[in-house]
């Protein structure tokens, strides 16, 4: 029941139109984007919390003690399973990156698979293959993946549909802004029990407080795919060929001669000589990689790649080359174009990297504001036309449908979540494909959430949903302690905040949870009951308040 | 701590904001205040945010600065709401 005028009325009223359904057509698909997104923000946190046996941070040996196990199992166990290597790359375990140490080497020929490289991920404390000591797991790194990829589809089609949805909601969210009259007179006004009027409300403090984040999220997320979402530009200018890719590269991320030298050396080119050498330059924790080009000749480079700092999305922005046969340091990159600079600072910001641990809690804190954005904007669209049934009247199943899909989507995807979680610590360690069985169970739960939706009385879903839900965010750190040894009482021993902050907040949200589900019993997140008619007028009054305001 | 000052500095401001309104002032002091006051109040609440701005960029630089001094004031504003809410709900 959409404002009658569509796109012809007044201006406003037409934006609201527009609001409304550009905002509602991808809400689902947005509101999955955002929820994995937002837990994207702590990727490295969920990996180390999925992955109990590896060591905590404070077990991590010296780069330099780290950058010989690598270097030793790339020479020895990787050169003799595929032969002649040409690239080492080290993955070190930092503060900001995943709790392993990755060792990596391009080949001089195809392997048996077909592939030009191998990868082993490695114990950082024994050297020892992470698949052979820790369970295996997609981790975090699989829910910040499905936020632009998604799962069970082509690549190519998931990141479209993707943006074509955030295109929506960029629409959307301009519209909002145009439609809300009182952006500033409302701005800090949240009225509790006042039904209709409180989701308003919370829709619009969800949306106005954190819409420099909203804004900047879109944005940026439509700019990770510009040469995919607008090829018309390249086409026009430089082409799509395999070498008009590689000439935007080198003008994105111009790099130096690397015949240029300084006449700086390190103590010697051997390996610790030069991390102590780069350690002494960076702060600590700063080397993300190690990288040695053609290792073994004379013209060998060795690349060391810092963690991202400032707001550049950092493709080894800092870094700092070596001859690796006299140690002698190589000249630095010459300074980015400034298309190129506001780009990354663009995906900078979109995964926010460069942040603190203050700031990483806003960036998520934001994503759930967002989550919150999309969920209230749902609710408000199906209880804006259910007040609208008068006494006697059936209820239209165009509104019965919407209030389930909406509990199978607001309560239902969390509760998705934390099957994956628990799935990770119940599954056998040893089961065959059990990375994509805890993949598989967020989905089949995400699912029973809606056949569950769909077979209750849509209140009592509710209640048991978002019961079912405290309880599973409540009981994981019990479920972690019965698993593992890495529960919460010894990582808070051992100072390991980064599994310890996992468990914390789970109990939060439990919480949280526990908090709201008393008051679903006369929760106006659905009324059953059509509204009465003295009481239509009020509601119709808000009804046009809500239509004005774009919801 | 650098982050929480300047944190506390954003809330400050937003409140100070707050008050300038008629409707949020009125809920806090029972009474919405003069003109000339909230006028004052609209000063000294941009000073705030202006201090938090500075703050931020000063220990951050500018890019990092700017982006946690939006996170400060998205956040300020969020418990300004809720503390406004609380008054609603218990006055």
């Amino acid at each position: 029941m959409s404002n009658p005028t569509g796109l012809h009325g007044a201006f406003r009223q037409s934006m609201a139109w527009l609001h409304t359904w550009s905002g509602l057509v991808f809400a689902i698909l947005l509101y999955f984007v955002f929820v994995t997104g937002t837990f994207g923000y702590f990727t490295y946190e969920i990996d180390h919390w999925m992955q109990p046996e590896l060591p905590s941070r404070d077990e991590i040996p010296s780069n330099a003690e780290m950058a010989e196990l690598a270097l030793r199992h790339i020479e020895t166990d990787l050169a003799s399973q595929e032969g002649e290597l040409t690239r080492y790359f080290i993955g070190l375990p930092t503060s900001r990156t995943y709790q392993y140490l990755m060792a990596f080497a391009n080949l001089a020929e195809l392997n048996a698979d077909g592939e030009g490289f191998i990868r082993e991920d490695l114990n950082p404390v024994s050297g020892v293959p992470v698949s052979d000591v820790a369970r295996d797991t997609s981790g975090g790194s699989i829910l910040y993946r499905m936020h632009y990829a998604l799962h069970y589809m082509p690549y190519e089609a998931a990141y479209y549909t993707v943006g074509l949805a955030t295109l929506f909601m960029f629409l959307a969210m301009i519209t909002g802004v145009v439609t809300h009259k009182k952006i500033f007179a409302d701005f800090f006004t949240l009225r509790l029990g006042k039904g209709q009027r409180t989701w308003l409300d919370a829709h619009n403090m969800t949306s106005v407080l954190a819409l420099p984040f909203m804004l900047m999220i879109t944005y940026s997320g439509l700019l990770f795919f510009l040469v995919e979402y607008s090829p018309g530009t390249m086409i026009l200018t430089i082409g799509v060929d395999r070498g008009a890719m590689q000439e935007l590269s080198s003008h994105r991320y111009p790099e130096a001669d690397l015949k240029d030298a300084t006449g700086v050396f390190a103590v010697s080119p051997a390996m610790k000589d030069l991390i102590a050498y780069v350690e002494h330059e960076w702060a600590d924790d700063q080397i993300r990689y190690i990288e040695i080009n053609s290792p073994g000749e004379d013209n060998s480079i060795i690349t060391f790649g810092a963690v991202d700092q400032g707001l550049y999305r950092d493709r080894g922005f800092t870094v700092m080359r070596f001859n690796a046969t006299t140690g002698e340091v190589l000249a630095e990159d010459p300074s980015r174009p400034l298309d190129s600079e506001f780009y990354q600072s663009a995906l900078g910001l979109h995964e926010g990297r460069f942040a603190n641990y203050w700031l990483r809690w806003a960036y998520f804190a934001s994503g759930l504001l967002g989550c919150g954005m999309i969920a209230t904007g749902l609710l408000l669209w199906a209880k804006k036309r259910r007040a609208l049934v008068k006494t006697g009247m059936p209820i239209p199943r165009s509104v019965t449908i919407m209030e389930r899909v909406n509990l199978g989507t607001i309560v239902g995807l969390p509760l998705g979540v934390a099957a994956y979680f628990w799935a990770n610590r119940l599954l056998p360690v040893q089961f065959e494909g059990r990375a994509e069985w805890e993949i598989h169970c967020l989905f089949l739960v995400w699912a029973l959430s809606f056949l569950h939706a769909g077979a209750r009385e849509i209140k009592l879903a509710w209640r048991e949903q978002v019961g079912a839900l405290a309880a599973m965010c409540l009981l994981l750190p019990v479920m972690n302690a019965l698993t593992t040894e890495a529960h919460l009482g010894n990582s808070l021993a051992a100072g390991d905040w980064e599994r310890a902050g996992f468990d914390l907040t789970s109990l939060v949200f439990g919480l949280a949870l526990c908090a709201i589900w008393p008051r679903l019993t006369s929760s106006s997140t659905v009324s059953d009951e059509p509204t009465s008619v003295e009481n239509a007028e009020e509601v119709t009054g808000l009804t046009a308040q809500a239509n004005k305001a774009g919801v | 701590m650098t982050f929480l000052i300047g944190w506390f500095l954003a809330l400050l401001g937003m409140l100070t904001l707050a008050f300038t309104q008629a409707k949020q002032a009125k809920l806090l002091f029972g009474a919405a205040p003069a003109a000339s006051t909230r006028w004052a109040f609209s000063i000294v609440g941009y000073a705030l945010l202006f201090s938090s701005t500075y703050q931020a960029i000063a220990a951050y630089g500018l890019g990092v600065g700017l982006v946690t001094f939006f996170s400060h004031v998205c956040f300020a504003a969020w418990c300004v709401s809720l503390l406004l809410t609380c008054r609603r709900t218990l006055f």
